[in-house]
């Protein structure tokens, strides 16, 4: 699970630094339900023609393989 | 590792998640289309590699955001009209939440520096723990939270919600505090 410190530049191996700035807990939960709600109606959204198609490509390459 | 129909179905699963995050990553409905398709293209041809028993879903969001680095980034570090765009084409996205304009808060995330931008997202949008995060973006964990922390002190300094009466405190947030 750690591999991926290999190489990483000291410069963003830093912690949270005591110079961070504070956000109310009333401004972080705003935000935060303000980006699910961005997110979910995003994620609501029909899908383009291209990926519908590349799903029904994963569909059929996989009856393929079982048949 | 083959291509089972679990696998599958998780795969298919994702495609709406990743989307989501590719359109508040880049501002960009073709850019984002483009680069859930590679990501799955590359999912696929690279099935070799995932790790059985790990989420599909993290692994495709990491495929995604390493593309987003290798190919967008660079040309594009700001967001292209972020107020026109993207608004312009989507059918449903709503105009208020809570105390904030979902409008507002888009434009806001566009202006973010990218590392923090993924990072919020992932974590405040998505819903991946803050180890999952570190592990999707190479980071190390110290600097996800700091980098969500500045990220949400920057949003509300664009959003003008800096204080909490800025938002006004409901009798819910009051409550939480315990002021009531």
């Amino acid at each position: 699970m750690n591999d991926d410190r290999h190489g990483l530049p000291q410069d963003i191996q830093t912690s949270p630094q005591a110079s961070d700035p504070k956000v109310a807990p009333e401004i972080k939960d705003a935000i935060g339900q303000g980006l699910r709600a961005m997110y979910e109606s995003l994620k609501a959204e029909p899908l383009p023609d291209r990926l519908v198609q590349l799903l029904k490509q994963l569909d059929t390459q996989d009856q393929d393989k079982a048949s | 590792m083959t291509l089972t129909p679990e696998l599958k179905d998780e795969m298919l699963r994702s495609v709406p998640h990743l989307r989501a995050f590719a359109i508040s990553l880049t501002g960009n409905i073709d850019q984002a289309d483009d680069l859930v398709q590679e990501a799955l293209t590359r999912g696929l041809s690279n099935l070799h590699r995932f790790q059985p028993g790990t989420s599909i879903q993290a692994w495709l969001f990491t495929i995604l955001r390493n593309q987003f680095h290798t190919h967008y980034r660079k040309s594009r570090r700001e967001v292209e009209d972020p107020d026109g765009a993207m608004a312009s084409r989507l059918s449903s996205l709503p105009e208020q939440h809570g105390h904030l304009d979902i409008q507002d808060l888009q434009v806001a995330l566009a202006k973010l520096p990218f590392e923090q931008r993924e990072a919020l997202l992932l974590v405040a949008a998505e819903g991946f723990s803050y180890e999952e995060a570190a592990h999707i973006c190479g980071a190390q964990l110290g600097t996800i939270k700091s980098r969500i922390n500045r990220a949400r002190s920057r949003l509300a300094e664009i959003l003008g919600i800096e204080k909490a009466e800025d938002i006004g405190s409901d009798r819910v947030t009051r409550a939480a505090l315990g002021t009531e």
